[in-house]
């Protein structure tokens, strides 16, 4: 279980001014500025939950997952993972928590993976069997059975993803920290990761917070989001909760067999039936949910229609709207 | 944790990869060697010349040659890992590793450091087995096996002592953006002071007897001359001592600075 009470982290960072006058300066005064990166933050956990964490760069989620998993200070504020506080850095706590970060290598470069799996089996104390039990599991699952004896710095940034994922879970933790774990992959790269984290998570159920720009992964992996925005959090509550109470439209999507008049349509379109986007054929419209039968038959009526579609808005739609509008509740 | 098993995979890991990078490596040891006799070797003629003496401070040419084939390769089993190896991993993030695997930062490093040591000092007798065969005279110096066991054991500790010196020097990074002069400055006056540009026996010796208040002439000096079998067992204990000692002491001092510098680690990027 994780518990977060008041947590704040301030960074203080110095100011310099550009060019060359400006590092003279720098040598002799420094301007320091405050930057708060985490601002009061309160947040449970339970055991097995997955969270996902999304923000914009810069958001704080990065600084969060920091403090949570002991790499950093925080200012102030408390926090109990597992029982522990985290920058205490227990071995205890290590080994049951692990993190993984998209953008940052923690496998020993210029050796290839298995000697990087072979030493933390040292550090970790992984009994023989057990150890290769789990390089087994995660090896066949990651598909990358073939690239563990090769250089880690030699393989593409795919390949090093999943080594990275192996080494971080070779040890089963009970707490796992994901910081953009897709990030850079390709499509298909992207979706092996999300399809392992998936299947890891049925077999060993640990506590996961996910940190992710893309919104497939927090859609297929994250029964509960939280939004952080300049440090704070603006929701935290459950995927499904977002779509309820947020998506307040519905989308039209239809496609025209004439070309002419659709400025025009776009032009006359009743303002309170939605908003109307056009590309080439195609219309889109985000229609109020209790106007969009109106909207439809207005369009009907108006145009000349070939193909019409009516579906819920995307999470990703609606989760931009909120991050733009600032602090909201759950109930609202 | 007790078991310390892992440390055997580091060190063993850490070898491999010096042996990687052997290029490298053979340019650095062959080119330091020649050019350390070379330089030793003209200068040195000069100056016996110059004097018309065969002996200076107890230094005959043969024995001072020896001493400056010695004492660079003595720095560098000292000085183990280059400058950046601590601060580049606060630089760039890596430093992470060790927060968050359950393994001591000090213990990791000292060991990765000692496998370099380990490799410069299977040099050393390499170039003293050089010297041996074709150069020494057998006047003036001999070596025994008793003598080259305590050297071993005492350029060990002081190698825990430069560690811990290194690793001041290292730390300062988690405030300063580039400790590289610190270090290179740090390793200057840790030779110069410590007799590896010249022999101690040649300073004044005020400064000499004002020298032994600091860890300096414990670092070089003291393995040379318990090499050269120039030092009473009881000295030699005394000195192990004051290097332990030393060694303790730059280790207090770097432990603060971790678990100040640790508050200021950003870990790169918000």
């Amino acid at each position: 279980m994780i518990e977060v009470k008041g947590l704040t982290k301030v960074f203080k960072v110095h100011k310099k001014e550009p060019g060359f006058m400006g590092s003279v300066k720098s040598l002799f005064f420094r301007k320091h500025i405050s930057k708060v990166a985490v601002d009061n933050i309160n947040l449970t956990i339970n055991a097995g939950e997955i969270i996902g964490l999304i923000g914009a760069n810069g958001a704080g989620k990065t600084t969060l997952t920091k403090i949570l998993s002991g790499i950093i200070h925080p200012t102030s504020g408390s926090v109990s993972v597992l029982g522990f506080n985290p920058w205490d850095r227990k071995n205890e706590y290590r080994q049951q928590m692990s993190l993984i970060m998209g953008q940052k290598a923690q496998l020993w470069w210029d050796l290839p993976a298995m000697d990087g799996f072979l030493l933390l089996k040292e550090i970790y104390q992984i009994p023989e069997n057990e150890f290769y039990e789990s390089i087994e599991y995660l090896s066949e699952c990651l598909m990358i059975k073939d690239q563990l004896k090769v250089q880690v710095r030699k393989l593409s940034l795919g390949e090093r993803m999943k080594v990275e994922l192996m080494a971080a879970l070779i040890h089963k933790p009970k707490v796992v920290f994901l910081d953009e774990p897709t990030i850079g992959l390709d499509l298909m790269a992207q979706k092996a990761v999300r399809e392992f984290i998936k299947s890891y998570r049925k077999e060993f159920n640990p506590i996961m917070i996910l940190t992710s720009h893309y919104m497939e992964d927090i859609e297929e992996l994250c029964e509960r989001v939280v939004i952080i925005k300049d440090g704070s959090f603006i929701y935290d509550g459950s995927l499904e909760k977002i779509k309820d109470n947020y998506a307040k439209n519905k989308l039209i999507t239809a496609t025209t067999t004439e070309e002419k008049d659709l400025q025009d349509f776009k032009a006359s379109f009743p303002k309170e039936l939605g908003e109307v986007t056009i590309s080439e054929l195609k219309l889109e419209i985000h229609s109020p949910r209790e106007k969009v039968m109106e909207a439809a038959t207005y369009l009907m009526n108006n145009l000349a229609i070939k193909d019409l579609n009516i579906n819920e808005e995307q999470i990703s739609d609606i989760i931009e709207h909120i991050m733009r509008q600032g602090k909201v509740s759950e109930q609202q | 944790m007790n078991n310390n098993k892992w440390t055997q995979h580091v060190y063993a890991m850490e070898l491999r990869k010096i042996i990687t990078y052997r290029a490298d490596f053979w340019v650095n040891f062959i080119g330091q060697t020649i050019f350390s006799i070379i330089i030793s070797y003209y200068l040195w003629q000069a100056i016996f010349a110059s004097q018309g003496a065969t002996s200076m401070k107890g230094f005959s040419l043969d024995k001072i040659i020896f001493y400056y084939l010695m004492v660079p390769i003595i720095s560098r089993i000292q000085q183990g890992e280059m400058i950046g190896s601590i601060s580049r991993e606060i630089y760039d993030g890596s430093l992470n590793k060790f927060l968050l695997y359950p393994m001591n930062f000090y213990k990791y490093k000292i060991t990765t450091y000692f496998a370099h040591s380990t490799f410069y000092y299977v040099q050393l007798w390499l170039i003293a087995f050089v010297y041996f065969l074709f150069f020494h005279r057998g006047e003036s110096f001999n070596l025994s096996i008793s003598n080259t066991l305590i050297f071993t054991f005492v350029i060990s500790i002081s190698t825990l002592t430069y560690f811990m010196l290194h690793s001041i020097t290292e730390l300062i990074a988690f405030w300063a953006d580039n400790i590289w002069s610190l270090g290179v400055i740090t390793r200057f006056i840790v030779r110069f002071l410590g007799g590896a540009l010249i022999p101690l026996a040649f300073f004044p010796e005020w400064a000499v007897s004002l020298l032994y208040y600091t860890p300096f002439p414990y670092l070089i000096h003291f393995p040379m001359k318990v090499l050269f079998g120039e030092i009473e067992y009881s000295m030699i204990l005394q000195n192990t001592f004051i290097l332990i000692f030393w060694t303790i002491f730059f280790y207090i001092i770097s432990k603060v600075i971790w678990n100040k510098g640790k508050y200021s680690y950003t870990g790169v990027g918000i």
